[in-house]
């Protein structure tokens, strides 16, 4: 009998602290960052850095809620928490919303990610052909459960640092002259950028599947923190670098702000730079649907219960390569299904967990639930 | 069966690969190295595609086609007709702009293409070009490299050595969506033997003709825009030490490094006009001088006849810039830091705000080192 990868309650399956820190920032830090520059000096100018730190708080504090709520039931994902609190069927159901919202996550991800091959590198190829190629390493880290994500996502974020490092090629370019003044227009257009950013957060609600796992639950909450901290960095150091290098009024010009600054950075011994540093992003935003991928595969076999693992990792696949091949969705409609998505994700991971943690803090002043 | 089954399954994935149609062979790819464009005699827009030929067989290493084409991307089909392979944009180098065009309004809308279309180098220079375009094009040098390449490192140096501005396509997208700043790019001309960059071309904020700056009014220009990049070397003739122009050999004259550029800019704002107090400290090396000094006992006094030589270049550069209404230096990026709600009024018409602005400028030179002789 082989070890079931993908229960949580097993010791086999723990990860460490590092681990969760890294997946949970691996799951925020992908596509987005590449518009984020564009996106933020669309709505507020160079002052649009300041809503990322608006953005940091709202998902810390929603992070730090969701571990309140796992805390009441450890040894499981959020789905046994509400078969546990709230019946079986309550179960079935929180099973069904994070399978669709886990796997759209993915879908969308995976879906720009190969957009981004086709419109940088090979126009001519299609989509899903390029998706495939993805198809094999994802499906042998999905059937290896959390373990194999928290170290896919630890490695590849190490392999990644010396990317930050190119990036500081282009500090000689900027002109800090860009930035000031600071608040030039006041704070209502940071304070409609906000949003923009608290969707950038967005990943942390993978905090609801990997609590389980993680081997000293006492760690949670500044793991969480720790997360949430270390994509605020990366966020701001990527909007700053874009916004002292791009002048504030081309910026806005550009659909992938970052992608395009990466362009200018050229060694003696190589041009287009930007293809290299794209094609080692893939490995980044890899970790972002890979994890969401798994999770959402875990849903639905928590839901449906027969079958094995590599079943499912195979079926949502499959699934996507052929919604890929009927739908094929071009820039436009990739954008918009993102910014619908981002209305779901605001609903499953900001306002979620404010009421269920509301719910949970009474129903737990009863002892008859304290089991 | 199970082992047979991956494999032919690892097999079937290795077909996929042939359906990435984006492999070109290199033996199929023209590299364009450097582009012109420019208004025929009838104004209808031409292209000038010129590319490197590997083969032995040719005698000529350059291969040079021009065609007519309503836009750059409509020229590429007609390019592709003539040269011998399928045009890449990838390695562009330069891209030669002829006067004639810079003059017609909306030209930069050209340019598009290489901002939309990924695959091209944003970082190939756009030199604008008194002249021509299609004579500098068809030059081919005896005891040069590929003119392409010539072209390449000669704006390269003499930008090094501050003598020409150099912008790229991404630069010169970024100073002309900059409204307090106003674009600067290479000037190209042609003479019977050679190709001389020794011109900055202004431009104002809709890539429209202004005016040029020569050598020395460049060298000017980089102190004031505190950008200088090596050896900026400047040369006086100090009427105090006896020079005059007319003379054959001009005794009064002396030379100098300038080590570094310490600019403060200070911004005020009163009756309407913006003001502007630049404040210069040039450390110098001397590296020439002709007269006699005591350099070590009087360095107060040579430093003053030195400052008054540097700030009148200085003032009559910037003089000639407001007379344009054009400014390079980017003292509109001061303006909206400092001064932003008064920017704000003149965000659109910088130009002519820094017409009006009173600009003061000070210059201070130190002498730091007078060379291995007295």
């Amino acid at each position: 009998m082989s070890i079931d990868r993908w229960n949580p309650a097993s010791k086999q399956n723990s990860i460490t602290t590092l681990q969760f820190i890294l997946t949970i920032h691996s799951m925020q830090l992908g596509v987005a960052a590449l518009s984020m520059p564009g996106d933020l000096a669309r709505i507020s100018g160079t002052d649009g850095w300041i809503a990322l730190f608006f953005g940091w708080m709202f998902s810390s504090a929603a992070s730090l809620i969701i571990v309140q709520i796992m805390k009441a039931y450890p040894s499981g994902t959020i789905i046994e928490l509400m078969a546990h609190f709230f019946g079986k069927w309550t179960g079935k159901l929180t099973a069904l919303l994070f399978g669709v919202y886990m796997s759209i996550f993915a879908y969308l991800i995976l879906d720009r990610m190969a957009l981004l091959i086709q419109s940088w590198i090979m126009q001519q190829s299609k989509t899903y052909i390029l998706m495939l190629l993805f198809f094999v390493p994802a499906y042998t880290i999905v059937i290896g459960g959390v373990r194999a994500i928290g170290r896919y996502c630890e490695i590849v974020v190490l392999l990644s640092l010396w990317m930050l490092g190119a990036m500081l090629f282009l500090l000689k370019e900027g002109n800090w002259l860009h930035l000031l003044p600071v608040l030039k227009e006041g704070w209502m257009p940071v304070i409609r950028t906000i949003n923009t950013t608290i969707i950038s957060f967005l990943g942390f609600e993978s905090v609801f599947f990997l609590y389980p796992h993680l081997d000293n639950k006492k760690n949670a909450s500044w793991g969480v923190l720790a997360a949430n901290t270390y994509t605020l960095l990366i966020y701001l150091f990527l909007t700053l670098i874009c916004f002292l290098v791009y002048s504030p009024d081309q910026i806005s010009e550009y659909n992938e702000a970052l992608l395009t600054v990466v362009k200018i950075i050229e060694f003696r011994f190589m041009e287009r730079f930007d293809i290299i540093m794209l094609a080692c992003y893939l490995l980044v935003i890899s970790k972002t649907w890979v994890p969401a991928l798994y999770f959402g595969a875990f849903s639905v076999k928590r839901l449906l219960i027969v079958g094995k693992p590599k079943r499912y990792a195979w079926l949502f696949l499959a699934v996507m390569f052929a919604i890929t091949y009927v739908w094929d969705p071009d820039w436009n409609e990739s954008q918009n299904a993102m910014k619908w998505f981002s209305r779901l994700g605001l609903a499953v991971a900001y306002v979620m967990p404010v009421l269920l943690w509301g719910v949970l803090s009474i129903l737990l002043r009863f002892k008859r639930w304290q089991t | 069966m199970r082992r047979a089954l991956s494999l032919l399954l690892a097999a079937a994935l290795l077909t996929t690969i042939s359906g990435c149609r984006d492999r070109v062979d290199l033996e199929n790819v023209t590299l364009m190295l450097m582009m012109g464009l420019d208004l025929d005699e009838n104004n209808k827009l031409v292209i000038y595609a010129s590319s490197p030929v590997f083969s032995k067989e040719a005698k000529e290493k350059n291969e040079v086609t021009q065609v007519n084409a309503e836009t750059l991307r409509d020229s590429r089909g007609k390019l592709e007709a003539r040269v011998s392979a399928l045009i890449s944009t990838g390695k562009l180098q330069n891209i030669l702009v002829g006067k004639k065009l810079l003059q017609h309004p909306g030209w930069i809308k050209l340019l598009d293409l290489f901002y939309r279309d990924s695959k091209t180098r944003i970082n190939a220079r756009l030199i604008a070009v008194d002249g021509p375009v299609g004579e500098i094009m068809y030059f081919a040098p005896a005891n040069k490299r590929r003119l392409s390449l010539h072209i390449a490192k000669l704006v390269d140096t003499a930008n090094e050595r501050n003598l020409v501005e150099k912008a790229t396509l991404f630069e010169f997208n970024r100073q002309l969506l900059e409204r307090g700043k106003m674009p600067i790019i290479t000037g190209l001309r042609k003479t019977k033997r050679e190709v001389v960059a020794d011109e900055s071309i202004l431009l104002d904020n809709s890539g429209m003709y202004v005016g040029s700056l020569d050598l020395e009014e460049n060298e000017i220009l980089q102190i004031l825009q505190d950008d200088q990049i090596s050896d900026l070397s400047l040369t006086f003739l100090l009427p105090e030490q006896g020079a005059n122009k007319d003379k054959a050999l001009n005794l009064g004259a002396l030379s100098c490094y300038v080590v570094d550029v310490k600019r403060k800019v200070r911004t005020g704002y009163s009756d309407g006009r913006f003001r502007f107090d630049l404040d210069f400290r040039l450390p110098i090396r001397l590296t020439e001088r002709l007269f006699s000094f005591d350099v070590q006992k009087d360095t107060a006094q040579l430093e003053k006849q030195i400052d008054k030589q540097l700030q009148a270049q200085m003032k009559a550069v910037v003089d000639k810039l407001q007379k344009h209404a054009v400014d390079p230096i980017g003292l509109g990026l001061f303006a909206r830091a400092y001064r932003y709600r008064d920017w704000k009024k003149v965000q659109d018409q910088w130009g002519e705000a820094f017409k009006n602005a009173d600009i003061r400028i000070r210059v201070r030179t130190e002498i730091i080192d007078m060379g291995e002789i007295r």
